[in-house]
């Protein structure tokens, strides 16, 4: 016990005087979770929460002044839905909206129904899908009197009883009422901080990687001489896997703090727990480094470049590279849950998730469950390519 | 101009380091480029996914369901309190409309006889507006369902079909047209955020490599010591070994100048050549500080992790700093003043320039040229500190 003692104290050294442990394993996520705090800043305030900004034409007829009035309306007050520019002709309301100063614009005038146009280059936004809906509601009103005038004319017997039509279907009386279902409230940029905790296990793979190349006897030379020493191969494996463990649990942990106190990121008061977590994702993480390390014929150079490939290719999957990796996630998440299952970055945001989102625990034991599996199965993997490799390299 | 040729041909036989930092990063760039899309000359309503729980099994409950999932993309989710928690955190409906038992003869009840409004209920996405976007849908189809039973005799069913006849007709349909736009030569959007992409290339990945992939000719190196006593003055090696840092940055510049004609082929068809070549000077330039920064790098030695982590690190601050993840519009005052003085924020800008432009000018070259050069003073001062510094580190 002594000896391994004495061995993790060296592994833990080597592994923190190591450069590339310190900056990669503990201050890139930091530096990657600051650049996500300034990212996010200006859209803290929440992007579904704004007006849509629309340009008019009006050719100043009292058909036209009547739709331009309901769009006033609706740009009045700070719910406002809609934020309206007024544009004098077609020509500039065109220019105004290819440069972006409005997403589309609205012809008003008494020869023809409104149209709205919009720029070739963004068409097809949720800004101007709020914009056409305001205005088939407009259109909707004289089409439902007629056909109501044909299924019920008698509602529309006085002047009086179809304004009233008129006033209710264009009025705001029906509620909905917004759930508050998860357990704390969640933001589509938490989902960036989990990922990137996921990262960061993976980057951690680094340090089982630098710890069982230099056990190994096809490693290294120091590996060989290593081999040849007094402490047994599994009993020096063993030392540098649990130092390999306390380091990257160690980042983690510090990765978690931060993002917790200075990205303000939720885990659902369940604090403990999360530390509990990367307890499991520091696992994982040394069972990739393991297993890369254990890959037989080939250079440390080119294990440490499969491992930033292994790192960025299933981080990617996480969702971690902005919204079209998000995109990916899901897609991957609908048509082939398989792949995400066996992914421990995604396993890893997965865990974090269901920490913070859902009231069961179950959920959240069932990810442990999985980075486990996982981290068993690359352990046996990478023990079989071990075994093979043992005596030939001596 | 051996040395320049010898420089060059061991950095780019770092393969590699090529594939890391040239085709993996072009790959990323053009993965955010695909997710923006192309142009288009026909509009499409956004459609948002949508999940719908019928607790009521009513008339107008179905009515609304089966609008909800005409509007909208339809996602299956059953009644359990698990589900509605699964696809709120996984954000796999944009919107889940929730409708209470008992919810249409409440309504009608409503509509007709003045009694209390019932609500629906929704879960709405974070994720963007188009949660909100059904919401608006829904209670506008609804209000329509509430204002033909509170102010006509129709039944539930003969309101329904009413409702549905009267969104069905020519005079409900909304005609949206897209602008005709007279710059057909301009550059589309997924070239532009290709470019915007690249710029983590062109500055980090060219000094990676021209660092680590020169690190044989490093001051502490054997072939450093035989070049010396080789018949070539200081001056000349120095100048040779600059160039060839030049090289590698005009070859990383020119590989993702390819890359980014290759993916972006069937949109650039119809853009103006003039347009794609004087949105790569800026770029061009910035490869120029990319190779300054990498030989700087070199001249104080940086190796291995040290070399990577300053070229990632020094990166992924600048593109975020210059607006290649968010855009320029949207950063702080604060932050803006502080991404003026770096080169990135220079090279968006211009691009941003090329791509509003409805065609070639001579004040948007003078802007992009002018704009291009205090980029590439960049690469002067830096290129500058770097023989500094060296310089003064093999006197030490």
């Amino acid at each position: 016990m002594k000896d391994v003692l004495s061995l993790l104290r060296f592994d833990l050294t080597q592994a923190l005087r190591n450069r590339g442990v310190v900056i990669w394993v503990l201050l890139f996520p930091l530096l990657l979770a600051t650049v996500f705090v300034f990212m996010f800043d200006g859209y803290a305030s929440g992007s579904a929460a704004h007006a849509a900004r629309v340009g008019v034409v009006s050719d100043g007829s009292a058909t036209a002044a009547e739709l331009t009035a309901v769009l006033d309306e609706l740009s009045d007050g700070e719910d406002a839905v809609l934020e309206v520019v007024t544009y004098p002709d077609e020509a500039s309301a065109a220019a105004g909206a290819e440069a972006e100063e409005v997403c589309a614009y609205v012809v008003a005038s008494a020869e023809a129904a409104p149209r709205m146009e919009v720029p070739a280059r963004s068409t097809g936004t949720v800004d101007q899908a709020v914009v056409q809906l305001v205005l088939e509601r407009y259109l909707q009103v004289s089409a439902t009197m007629a056909a109501v005038a044909e299924a019920d004319p008698e509602a529309l017997s006085s002047a009086e009883a179809a304004t009233n039509l008129a006033e209710a279907l264009a009025g705001d009386d029906v509620l909905t009422e917004r759930l508050s279902v998860l357990r704390t409230e969640s933001s589509e940029f938490a989902r960036f901080y989990y990922a990137m905790l996921g990262f960061s296990s993976l980057m951690g793979a680094q340090v089982a990687l630098l710890l069982v190349v230099t056990k190994r006897a096809d490693g290294s030379p120091e590996g060989a001489r290593r081999q040849l020493g007094a402490v047994g191969p599994v009993r020096q494996l063993a030392a540098a896997l649990l130092a390999a463990w306390v380091v990257v649990f160690a980042c983690l942990v510090v990765a978690l703090v931060y993002i917790r106190l200075v990205a303000d990121v939720s885990f659902g008061g369940r604090e403990g727990l999360a530390v509990a977590a990367c307890a499991a994702c520091a696992l994982v993480s040394c069972a990739v480094g393991t297993l890369i390390g254990s890959i037989p014929r080939l250079s440390t150079s080119a294990k440490d470049v499969v491992c930033t490939i292994a790192t960025m290719g299933l981080s990617l999957p996480a969702g971690l590279f902005g919204t079209p990796s998000l995109r990916l996630a899901d897609w991957l998440s609908l048509h082939l849950p398989w792949a995400q299952a066996i992914n421990p970055a995604v396993q890893v945001g997965e865990a974090f998730y269901r920490l913070a989102f859902y009231d069961s625990l179950a959920p959240f034991a069932q990810s442990l469950g999985t980075l486990l599996a996982i981290s068993a199965a690359l352990f046996v993997v990478a023990a079989l390519f071990m075994r093979r490799q043992r005596y030939a390299a001596l | 101009m051996q040395l320049f040729r010898l420089a060059g041909h061991v950095v780019l036989r770092h393969r590699g380091l090529l594939a890391l930092y040239v085709v993996m990063l072009g790959a990323f760039g053009w993965l955010m480029a695909s997710y923006v899309g192309t142009d288009s000359s026909a509009y499409e309503a956004v459609r948002p996914t949508v999940a719908v729980v019928d607790r009521d099994g009513s008339a107008v409950s179905e009515a609304l369901a089966d609008y909800a999932a005409e509007a909208g993309e339809l996602v299956a989710l059953p009644d359990t309190a698990y589900a509605l928690q699964d696809a709120a955190a996984k954000d796999l409906a944009n919107y889940v409309l929730v409708i209470p038992e008992g919810y249409g003869e409440a309504l009608e009840a409503a509509a007709r006889g003045g009694a209390e409004m019932p609500a629906l209920e929704c879960v709405v996405s974070y994720s963007d507006a188009s949660g909100s976007l059904a919401d608006q849908r829904v209670r506008a189809y609804a209000q329509q369902l509430y204002a033909l039973l509170a102010e006509t005799g129709l039944s539930v069913e003969q309101a329904v079909a009413c409702a549905e006849e009267a969104r069905a007709s020519e005079g409900a349909q909304l005609e949206v047209g897209v602008i005709a736009s007279g710059d057909s030569g301009a550059l589309p959007t997924d070239y532009l955020v290709f470019m915007q992409f690249s710029t983590y290339a062109l500055f980090g990945g060219t000094a990676i490599l021209i660092a680590c992939g020169l690190r044989s000719l490093g001051r502490d190196q054997p072939v450093t010591a035989r070049l010396l006593a080789a018949p070539v003055s200081d001056a000349t090696r120095g100048t040779q070994l600059a160039l060839a840092c030049l090289g590698v940055g005009l070859a990383v510049w020119a590989a993702m100048g390819v890359l980014g004609v290759l993916w972006c082929a069937g949109s650039l068809a119809s853009s103006d050549v003039r347009l794609m070549l004087l949105a790569q000077v800026p770029l061009l330039a910035l490869a120029c500080v990319g190779a300054a920064y990498g030989y700087l790098l070199w001249g104080l030695g940086a190796t291995g992790d040290l070399a990577h982590a300053a070229g990632n690190m020094g990166s992924m601050v600048l593109t975020f700093l210059g607006g290649t993840w968010v855009q320029q519009a949207s950063m702080g005052a604060a932050v803006t003043a502080v991404a003026r003085l770096t080169p990135i924020w220079w090279v968006i800008h211009a691009m941003g320039a090329v791509y509003a432009a409805d065609g070639l000018t001579g004040e948007l070259v003078a802007s992009v040229l002018a704009q291009s050069a205090i980029v590439a003073l960049f690469a002067v001062a830096i290129a500058v500190a770097g023989t500094a510094l060296a310089r003064a580190r093999a006197r030490s």
